[in-house]
């Protein structure tokens, strides 16, 4: 069997890649040069204790009375036998004689010009070394390019060496049960003071066996309390991650610090009133106190473990939500949110990261229905822990954006409007008069605020608004929108800026009905509206199919680049040759079709229908077929240019000298499937009651 | 007569000591590897490149994209590639930068050139390198302007530092250090604001954490809230007002 040896330079500002390196092929022994030890600082020589640690599997330093340190805290001793070197500065003679079969030399640690050195003292004193360069999650050959993955260290390793705490876990997911919470997931949403919260779904709870309380409060703290284990099972999901904690507490290894901690944790009132509530918890509770009294070996070598266990879950001087490592060998630090939250919290999981390792990435889990990333720290909604691991990378990437921004966010202004407050509407709702101009309407629900909670809305419910990324479907409201895209999701919008709709234009409360004086309509710039009597034909068509409201209609014409100031005239012009009126409701019942302008010609075209044509168009002789087939491929481009009713078009037929009688079914049979368009029942349009042609 | 026909760099995410090597006039080409990652990096200094006069004698200037540096072997092996289409150049007349870069990539480098002459960037912003025994210094004059466009950024007319979303931070001092070191200094009058930890966060993603030196120079102290934002590599310091 051949063995192997391991030389590398102790990482001095972090041990923890020189670990990684002694973890890494399984050598059966290993060199750790350490250089120029005499000029370390505290904070050096503190980490090389700890590198000393971590090869004994152990963080416990002396001082611990027996039984009071946990056994769990530990890990498996490095598996080669680790030699330290003291050496002044690399020379060649460092590497002494060596027996092993192959000598390996880690180029990782130490600064670059080290490396470089150790590289070529290598080549000159040992017999074929094989540099590596050992990452967490793999081995780069460097002779080779070629990569091997390797395991990474086990979370309480990681997290010793890179801050000295040892890590008491509460939560570790059960693969298959983590499995079925990822499956299962369901939720709702809830509006709190005109806010959309995610909840967790009730049938969800109850399929992963989870106790539901029926009491609101009740439910609200076990929900908040299972939203850590929750995080902690999702992420353990992912193949990135390799090993998901939840509930941890971190411990100064010191016995004197941790000892402290519990006394003053044990006594805060609120835990003191929590563990006098029934007979066997004040036990357990009083013994412990008493332990921390005396911490004397004899006191609790037998029957106290209980208390013991106490003392040791409020040993703790930090904790976290949920921690997990990934292949990469990155930390994720999580702080978990139900309800509302404040940016210290933000500013505390990030600075809780950075004490544990510089390689922690933090996040804050939350109940919003977005994420975000507002202090350079992934904030992500629970609802998208699914995709956990992208979404926190994605988020994490991006180049913070001011948090002001996403308070207040900047609106398009448009001159004319600031220059001129809209007139006072006489069918303004009641409560529109008490916020004048400052009140703002949701296009697709009742919701009204001021601009920058409006806003907030149209975010969290993007599909309430019309702009949206082709690609995320993200509601897109203004320029700033558009500029900040591709940093905060990773893509640029797929939306020209032509296509963006002033929000602060088309969702004020008091937006003056379409009439023809209409002051704010004249301030419009863009096609006269009478010019593009076809193009607003299809959007009224569309609006009322769709159900579409007004201000939809404006959005649409705005994207058609068409101007408002004609448009009472245009409407007008429509709506007689159409048949309809346009009234001042904000729902979508703004179009009202006059059925009795329509009915006319329909009931004409039904009674020629019926009385006086008896010529089936099946019956006609070949020129006359070939003529009307003509005529009706030239009416339907015509339509399709200008969406119009069925009787219209049986209309224009007769007109040509053609009879109607059966045109519905040829249509449908002949010509809608090469012109891609349908005959729609009217009352899908609108309450009329006659036919359509729609094109799909 | 420079003493090298090519000299190979890999790009880092600071970009004082490459435009140091391709000032310093060593080689009539510089091949300059950049990583998937420093794409945008890559184009800002290829516009820079294209605007610089550089007098009688321009030199050279090749950058090239290799993939991501967490694909090590496919990085390798375009390396390997760059390296292997110059193989007809003798050892001593191609010459490679260790200045700058991720370690992995430029011990790569150093294992596929094991013999050519090794490039080093030394404080003050000296190149220095040995060739066939012989060491050689050549310092270098950098302005700030240069370092700066060669990111995409500018000063306006009044000096005040342009940032790409033409917002113009007048009360940013830009300049090169003692050790010739490339150094921002923001003062704020106030307290520090979320903001101002922002826009040192952008520049120092955009210099390296490593090169430059940024600095929150303030009159009033910081909060601990917006402190807690600030990376270690931003440096706050309180001033006190002068009576």
């Amino acid at each position: 069997m051949t063995n192997s040896h391991l030389y590398c330079i102790f990482n001095a500002n972090d041990p923890t890649p020189t670990a990684i390196a002694i973890r890494s092929l399984n050598f059966k022994t290993a060199t750790v040069f350490v250089v120029n030890h005499k000029a370390f600082t505290d904070k050096q020589n503190s980490n090389l204790d700890r590198l000393k640690k971590w090869i004994n599997g152990s963080a416990k330093p002396e001082g611990w009375p027996e039984g009071w340190w946990n056994p769990d805290w530990d890990w498996a001793e490095a598996s080669p036998q680790v030699s330290m070197e003291y050496v002044d500065e690399l020379t060649p003679e460092i590497f002494g004689n060596t027996t092993a079969d192959h000598t390996f030399v880690d180029l990782k640690g130490g600064t670059k010009a080290m490396s470089i050195d150790l590289m070529d003292y290598a080549n000159e004193r040992l017999d074929n070394p094989q540099f590596i360069f050992s990452n967490p999650g793999e081995s780069l050959l460097l002779s080779k390019g070629v990569v091997l993955p390797r395991d990474v260290l086990g979370l309480n390793e990681i997290v010793f060496l890179a801050s000295g705490y040892v890590m008491n876990e509460e939560y570790v997911p059960e693969p298959r049960i983590a499995e079925k919470i990822n499956l299962e997931f369901k939720f709702t949403t809830e509006i709190k003071r005109k806010t959309k919260k995610a909840r967790f779904d009730g049938n969800f709870l109850k399929s992963i066996k989870r106790y539901v309380p029926q009491n609101q409060p009740a439910r609200a703290l076990m929900e908040q309390a299972f939203l850590e284990e929750f995080t902690s099972a999702m992420l353990s999901v992912s193949e990135e991650v390799s090993q998901s904690v939840a509930g941890v507490r971190f411990i100064d290894p010191s016995f004197q610090i941790s000892k402290e901690s519990a006394e003053f944790l044990l006594n805060l009132p609120y835990k003191k009133k929590k563990m006098v509530t029934k007979p066997k918890k004040k036990k357990i509770y009083d013994t412990s106190l008493e332990l921390l009294k005396d911490s004397t070996p004899a006191l609790h070598n037998h029957g106290y473990e209980a208390s013991l266990e106490l003392i040791r879950q409020h040993m703790h001087i930090m904790e976290i939500d949920a921690l997990a490592i990934l292949t990469s060998g990155e930390l994720i630090g999580v702080e978990c949110k139900y309800s509302s939250y404040q940016p210290d919290d933000v500013h505390r999981i990030r600075a809780i990261c950075q004490r544990l390792s510089p390689r922690s990435i933090p996040v804050l889990v939350n109940s919003k229905l977005y994420s975000t990333n507002v202090y350079n720290v992934a904030e992500l909604s629970f609802t998208e822990l699914g995709n956990g691991i992208k979404m926190i990378r994605q988020l994490s990437s991006q180049a913070p954006q001011g948090p002001q921004e996403t308070i207040s966010l900047p609106v398009e202004q448009s001159p004319t409007l600031s220059a001129k407050p809209p007139q006072s509407n006489p069918v303004r709702r009641p409560k529109a008069h008490r916020w004048t101009k400052n009140l703002y309407k949701c296009p697709e629900c009742d919701f009204e605020s001021r601009l920058n909670k409006l806003n907030e809305h149209l975010r969290e419910n993007p599909t309430h608004w019309s702009v949206h990324c082709g690609i995320c479907q993200r509601a897109l409201l203004n320029r700033g929108d558009l500029a900040s895209h591709e940093i905060s999701y990773g893509h640029p919008p797929s939306l020209p800026e032509s296509g963006l709709i002033n929000v602060q234009a088309t969702t004020r409360i008091e937006r003056p009905t379409p009439q023809i004086d209409d002051l704010k309509n004249k301030q419009g710039k863009g096609r006269n509206a009478l010019h593009c009597l076809p193009l607003i034909e299809i959007a009224i068509v569309s609006a009322s199919s769709t159900g579409g409201t007004f201000a939809m209609f404006k959005r649409a014409m705005s994207r058609l680049q068409i101007s408002m100031e004609h448009m009472d005239e245009a409407l007008t012009l429509l709506g007689e040759k159409l048949g309809f009126k346009i009234n001042d409701k904000q729902n979508s019942h703004w179009i009202e079709w006059d059925s009795g302008v329509e009915s006319e010609d329909d009931a004409e075209v039904e009674k020629y229908n019926i009385e006086e044509d008896h010529t089936n168009l099946n019956q006609m002789d070949s020129p006359l077929k070939g003529k009307r087939d003509e005529t009706i491929r030239s009416l339907l481009e015509l339509y399709k240019k200008s969406p119009r009713s069925f009787s219209e078009f049986a209309g224009e037929l007769k007109k040509y000298g053609f009879p109607v009688k059966g045109l519905r079914k040829i249509l449908v049979k002949k010509y809608s499937q090469i012109y891609n368009f349908e005959i729609v029942e009217g009352s899908n349009l609108y309450a009329s009651g006659s036919q359509w042609i729609i094109w799909k | 007569m420079t003493p090298f026909d090519t000299v190979f760099s890999m790009a880092g995410h600071s970009t004082v000591p490459v435009l140091a090597l391709i000032h310093s006039g060593i080689s009539t080409r510089y091949i300059i590897i950049f990583t998937e990652e420093l794409q945008e990096n890559m184009n800002h200094f290829e516009s820079y490149l294209e605007q610089k006069e550089w007098g009688d004698e321009a030199p050279h200037v090749k950058c090239l994209t290799i993939g991501s540096i967490g694909d090590y072997e496919t990085t390798y092996a375009q390396i390997k590639e760059i390296f292997d289409e110059r193989s007809s150049l003798s050892v001593y007349s191609k010459g490679i930068f260790l200045q700058n870069g991720a370690k992995q990539l430029i011990i790569s480098m150093l294992d596929m050139a094991p013999e050519s002459p090794r490039i080093f960037l030394r404080e003050p912003l000296t190149i220095h390198c040995s060739l066939k025994g012989n060491e050689f210094e050549k310092p270098v004059d950098l302005k700030v302007e240069e370092i700066l466009r060669s990111r995409g950024l500018n000063l306006d007319d009044s000096g005040a530092l342009v940032l790409q979303n033409e917002v113009r931070m007048k009360n940013m001092n830009i300049k090169l250090d003692e050790r010739l070191r490339l150094e921002f200094t923001l003062t704020v009058q106030d307290k520090p604001s979320p903001e101002d930890i922002i826009v040192m966060t952008q520049l120092s993603e955009k210099f390296g954490r490593n090169g430059a030196q940024y600095n929150i120079v303030t009159r009033d102290r910081i909060s601990k809230r917006t402190s807690r934002t600030a990376a270690a590599h931003i440096n706050i310091f309180h001033q006190e007002e002068e009576e």
